[in-house]
């Protein structure tokens, strides 16, 4: 009897982190920097020190346009349109080993031109709850910025 | 037109005198608005790092041995190792922004945003790293008139 319940307990804890491993919840924010006065919009307070910061401390005025929540399967692409109505695709690739009981997720952002020309692809490697991957496009005087963070699941 | 890959090797300072007064010659109107954001972005991150660096006194073997009591050895994946590769913005500007980034505060290399690779596809574009948010930022300048 105690060895069943000894294996019914590894089974459950390693079936666990299996998965939790398998999916990973994560937001894309979209961001648009001016020139002009404005302030930081508060909802955008935990990336506060990153837009007063140079380079983006020469925009006065950051404002969250959208919201995009993710539910990332591992290997399956997540789709959206950004408010420039240009095409977004997140993939959750990969949950690396963890340290000090933090994850780091290795994540594939593609953003396409409404057209569908690729803009640009990247592979990048963030830390579970921790700060935000941004992607910015410089248009004139505006800053598009696309913001991605990632929660535990 | 010129080329990406002539505007940022004229950004850099990467060509003969001759082939920059080509160059210079060959910028559109588009060419120019990159080439000034480029020196724009990195007018500033060199702004800060100067700034940085002199505002801190540094000495890296100090940094590094102080470190090498404080800290194990961080195992580095080897995919982190296997694909690093940057399709064409990656100037030597912000090479020398991360290197120096890397020396002037303490850095933890596993924490914060990394980039395994990076394609730009038809834009121009450049990585640097925020080291006071840990955070590595993706920059890329866009045909206004294309997008609007």
């Amino acid at each position: 009897m105690r060895l069943l319940v000894l294996a019914a307990l590894a089974g459950s804890a390693l079936s666990i982190p299996r998965a939790a491993g398998a999916q990973a919840s994560c937001v894309l924010r979209e961001v648009e920097g001016q020139k002009t006065p404005g302030g930081i919009d508060p909802r955008l307070a935990d990336v506060r020190a990153l837009l007063l910061g140079p380079p983006f401390s020469q925009y006065p005025s950051f404002k969250l346009m959208e919201t995009h929540p993710l539910t990332l399967k591992r290997g399956v692409a997540e789709k959206g349109v950004l408010t420039n109505k240009h095409h977004f695709e997140v993939t959750f690739l990969d949950r690396l080993a963890e340290r000090d009981g933090k994850a780091r997720l290795r994540l594939k952002l593609e953003v396409r031109t409404p057209d569908g020309k690729p803009e640009v692809s990247v592979i990048v490697v963030v830390d579970e709850n921790g700060a935000p991957f941004p992607r910015v496009e410089q248009r004139g005087d505006r800053l598009w910025v696309q913001l991605i963070h990632c929660k535990s699941t | 037109m010129a080329t990406r890959e002539e505007i940022m090797k004229l950004h850099d300072g990467e060509l003969s005198e001759a082939e920059a007064q080509r160059v210079r010659a060959s910028l559109s109107a588009e060419d120019r608005l990159r080439l000034e954001a480029l020196r724009e972005i990195g007018d500033a991150v060199r702004e800060q790092l100067e700034a940085r660096a002199g505002a801190s006194k540094l000495d890296v073997w100090a940094g590094i041995s102080d470190r090498l009591d404080a800290e194990p050895a961080a195992v580095v994946p080897l995919r982190r190792r296997r694909s690093i590769w940057i399709a064409s913005g990656v100037a030597v500007l912000a090479a020398a922004a991360t290197a120096m980034a890397l020396m002037v505060g303490p850095h933890r290399p596993l924490d914060g945003v990394t980039i395994e690779s990076v394609d730009f596809g038809e834009s121009a574009g450049m990585l640097f790293q925020i080291h006071d948010t840990k955070t590595t930022v993706l920059w890329q300048t866009t045909n206004e008139e294309e997008q609007e």
